[in-house]
């Protein structure tokens, strides 16, 4: 039996299915992320798992133990809020001790476990100051402590990145990674962002419109996604129509609306007839220039190119129909726009779905 | 120091605003010299000081002094009462949003809309009709009806800006509903519903219209002693008594400045 | 949902203590009058002259009040919003303790300014613009100073903090598109302050309307308004019908001109955002 089951979880607000028939296990001391953009029932999950909103049916179990009907300040889920939700009138070790006072430690003790939280995070110096006093990462990582500080049979983490800059990012990515792995809580961590998810979580949950999409380890659903919302979700921008010509094992060849012949991989054991109107799916960065014909490689006029630091964009006219191809190339320096440009799209990265 | 920066504002409004602090701090200031006057009528400029309308303040039948302890413990037991009214009515209508919102926010601040000559008259009628009721639990119960809305108003400003996040927070770590409200959020909203009892305690302080109809020889508010007093003596021991709330009155008002900020007043 | 229903339970004490203290007196005692009296004293009120010049002479003295507020107080509100100066807090401190200053004091105040022997008069006989005292006290005069003095500050909060929620980027940006400054004042800051403006018109409006202890004190017996008619026949006429009559037309006056209001300027200020939340 898994850690926390979430057996056919779903809520409604009026009309409007939020969370439609979620079934998920978690296992202890795992980190999963919901991923999905806004409106995909994520934060409802979310608030369902903490006692915020009740589920119109299905039922949500940590360690065997049912939720139903706990209220919230009961349930010992710790939160990361997205706006870190820190008391303003409190200091930092106030905050922090907050769950702590509540239920009714000696002082010492409570002052022990925060100062060694405080340490944990790295905010050790900071327990007087108030969290306007400091700044946007430290109030981070004071809501982390104060979370974790509880030690929650489950941690949940909302949006954890999404206010900091980029530098700051990749830092409490680190973080956050390290912590967790140290006191090994379960964690479910609610995002938008793909990149967050892939880098933080053991497993990754990709929804939409109440729906799980996919499940599966950050990498299988980086490189291989399973149906072309996953795929676009995760920066497949190329994403065109084609028709099966042949199959050949798991080798299927595909013509695409412009003429294009294309070999694909049936990675996910489809199952493809000649004929079957399919969609094809490959990422930027996994298009490599090609010198002359061959397999798989396709010819056209470069319209734009975009210089983005590690990588440049290319944007290449003529191969699909009504849509540029996007290349992802580093140190691309060799063509400009108006030229011709060869382009290989490898079989194995060229995910392939049935219409 | 960087070069005094001139605010855009061309001469006419700073004429006009000259001109029109002269006229609303003009009678304060009148009063205040009058209350140092010699003289029942005061003379302009004064020859002299003197302090014996302030002596006269409690040698006078006027009752002043009564009349201050009153109008100190009505306002304060109506303030902590309308506290805890404005406070929970406040909390059930800024949480969530529902149809009747603003029919109960708009009830709930109603008594501001009538004129208070009407609510002191429907209260004389009313208790008139019943018998042995002491003057001072009558006014109270007029005041306690008529400072609600600026305890209402200020504190649902403050909860308008509030963290409901903060809620979910505090029950996240284990708070329950109650403990929540007292640990979390009343401190956060102190500082608007404090605002609002102090502007509430004020207006109660200062009240004429209700204390005057309520009011009998035995128990009355210090307006209503003044206003009395006024009826059969013009003299400046009015003029001191008055000083005393100007200087009272100016005093709260630095001590809010510095407290809570001018910007309470600054919201419509 | 359960939470929602639970937090709405909130709301009945003070539902309670308003229905029972204020809603059901305030319906009572209509009631009752109209009962014992019927529509006699109604009738009366609305048929004499004497008493319908008052009622003219309350709304007149509100118009003008208000008029008198709005042309004074928005060119101050509009310096207390504007200046960078550190002036500003200390004229913010004296708009609004005045306000905290009882009505009784305020009023107080100008009787020594208006009184026969009052300021006024000594100086302009020491200047030797007059012979004879001026008679201000107890006029529509002195009623009329004491109640926009009274209500001068209403006003220039409202308009205050309107004015100083426009975003000055957007008068510098008419300003770089070509207009003078007078003409940016008319074509932008004065429609966006609108929101202050009908806000502050309608408090200093229904606030003279209903206003006791000025017109009590400077007006007297000789100029009564619909509060001090209410007084007169309460303490003085004992004639509590009347008095009764009078105080349910003027909270009538009051209710209506307030929905007009509201129901009139509503569409004006939900175009401009329903912004500056006025």
């Amino acid at each position: 039996m898994a850690y926390l089951e979430i057996r056919n979880l779903t809520k409604k607000f009026g009309d409007f299915t939020a969370v439609h028939d979620v079934t998920l296990d978690v296992e202890r001391g795992e980190m999963i992320a919901l991923l999905g953009g806004s409106g995909c029932g994520k934060t409802t999950i979310l608030r369902m798992i903490a006692g915020f909103t009740a589920p119109f049916s299905g039922s949500i179990a940590i360690d065997g133990k049912s939720m139903a009907g706990i209220p919230a300040h009961k349930r010992n889920v710790g939160i990361f809020f997205q706006n870190y939700a820190l008391f303003p009138h409190m200091t930092v070790f106030d905050n922090v001790a907050f769950s702590l006072k509540l239920q009714k430690l000696p002082r010492e003790q409570i002052s022990a476990k925060v100062n060694g939280m405080l340490e944990l995070v790295r905010l050790t110096g900071m327990e007087k100051r108030f969290p306007r006093e400091l700044s946007g990462g430290q109030q981070q990582r004071v809501a982390l402590a104060r979370a974790l500080v509880m030690e929650p049979a489950l941690l949940l983490l909302d949006e954890p990145l999404s206010n900091l800059d980029a530098k700051l990012r990749v830092e409490m990515q680190v973080e956050i990674k390290r912590i967790q792995r140290e006191l090994g809580v379960t964690t479910i961590i609610v995002t938008h962002d793909h990149e967050e998810a892939v880098s933080l979580a053991d497993r990754v949950v990709v929804m939409n419109a109440g729906h799980i999409m996919q499940i599966g380890t950050p990498d299988g659903v980086f490189d291989y996604p399973e149906n072309p919302y996953v795929a676009d979700f995760m920066g497949f921008t190329n994403l065109f129509d084609g028709t099966v010509a042949a199959v050949d094992g798991e080798t299927v060849t595909v013509t695409d609306t412009n003429g294009n012949q294309f070999r694909a991989h049936d990675r996910f054991h489809t199952g493809f007839a000649a004929g079957d109107a399919v969609q094809l799916a490959i990422r930027p960065d996994n298009i490599l220039p090609a010198d002359g014909p061959g397999e798989n490689v396709v010819t056209g006029t470069i319209q734009n190119v975009t210089y983005k630091g590690v990588v440049s964009r290319i944007d290449v006219e003529g191969v699909l129909k009504d849509a540029l191809l996007h290349i992802n190339i580093h140190n691309y320096d060799s063509g400009k726009a108006g030229a011709r440009m060869d382009a290989k799209l490898p079989a194995d990265k060229l995910l392939i779905y049935k219409n | 120091m960087r070069k005094k920066e001139k605010g855009r504002v061309s001469p006419l409004p700073v004429v006009v605003t000259v001109l029109a602090y002269f006229f609303i701090l003009l009678p304060l200031v009148v009063v205040i010299l009058a209350s140092f006057s010699p003289t029942p009528v005061l003379k302009f400029p004064p020859e002299e000081i003197s302090f014996k309308w302030y002596a006269n303040i409690f040698s006078t039948s006027g009752k002043f002094v009564s009349g201050f302890v009153n109008s100190i413990v009505i306002a304060l037991v109506a303030t902590v009462i309308d506290i805890f009214l404005g406070v929970t009515a406040c909390l059930s209508v800024s949480k969530y949003n529902f149809k009747l919102k603003n029919v109960l926010v708009n009830f709930f601040t109603s008594p501001m809309f009538i004129p208070s000559i009407t609510f002191a008259f429907v209260l004389l009628q009313l208790f008139s009709g019943i018998k042995g009721m002491p003057a001072w639990s009558k006014i109270l119960i007029g005041h306690i009806v008529i400072i609600l809305p600026y305890i209402v108003r200020n504190t649902l400003a403050i909860l308008s800006s509030f963290d409901w996040t903060l809620e979910d927070a505090a029950a996240s770590l284990g708070a329950g509903p109650v403990t929540t409200f007292f640990k979390v959020t009343l401190p956060v909203i102190k500082p608007g519903v404090m605002a609002g009892a102090l502007l509430a305690f004020l207006y109660s302080f200062d009240e004429a219209v209700v204390s005057s109809f309520l009011t009998n020889a035995k128990f009355s508010t210090l307006p209503v002693r003044i206003l009395n007093y006024m009826e059969f003596s013009f003299d400046p021991t009015i003029a001191a008594i008055s000083t005393i709330l100007i200087l009272g009155s100016l005093a709260l008002m630095l001590i809010m400045e510095r407290v809570v900020g001018l910007d309470m007043f600054l919201k419509t | 949902m359960q939470r929602k229903k639970g937090i709405l339970l909130l709301a009945a004490p003070c539902a309670i203590v308003l229905l029972v203290l204020f809603i059901i007196p305030m319906v009572y005692v209509l009631v009752s009058t109209l009962r014992e009296d019927g529509l006699k004293y109604f009738v009366k009120f609305l048929t004499d002259t004497f008493y319908l010049k008052i009622l003219w002479d309350t709304i007149l003295i509100s118009v003008e009040a208000t008029a008198i507020c709005l042309l004074v107080g928005y060119p101050v509100a509009y310096f207390l919003a504007r200046t960078k100066s550190k002036i500003k807090n200390l004229l913010l401190i004296a708009t609004v303790f005045p306000f905290l200053v009882s009505a009784v004091v305020r009023a107080y105040g100008w009787m020594v300014v208006l009184g026969q022997n009052g300021l006024l008069n000594q100086f302009l006989q020491a200047v030797g613009l007059i012979d004879k005292p001026l008679e201000i006290m107890y006029t529509y005069k002195a009623v009329l100073i004491g109640v926009v003095h009274l209500l001068l500050p209403y006003m220039i909060l409202s308009i205050t903090s309107v004015i100083q929620s426009i975003d000055e980027n957007i008068e510098y940006a008419a300003n770089s598109l070509g207009a003078s400054p007078v003409q940016t004042f008319l074509k932008v800051t004065l429609p966006l302050s609108t929101p202050g403006i009908v806000s502050g018109c309608i408090l200093v409006f229904t606030l003279s309307m209903t206003s006791y202890v000025t017109p009590k004190l400077l007006g007297g017996v000789k100029f009564r308004m619909m509060s001090t008619m209410v007084n007169q026949e309460v303490n003085v006429n004992f004639n509590w019908g009347f008095a009764s009559a009078i105080s349910y037309i003027l909270l009538f006056c009051i209710l209506v001109f307030q929905i007009v209001a509201t129901m009139a300027t509503s569409g004006t200020l939900k175009r401009l955002g329903g912004a500056k939340n006025a």
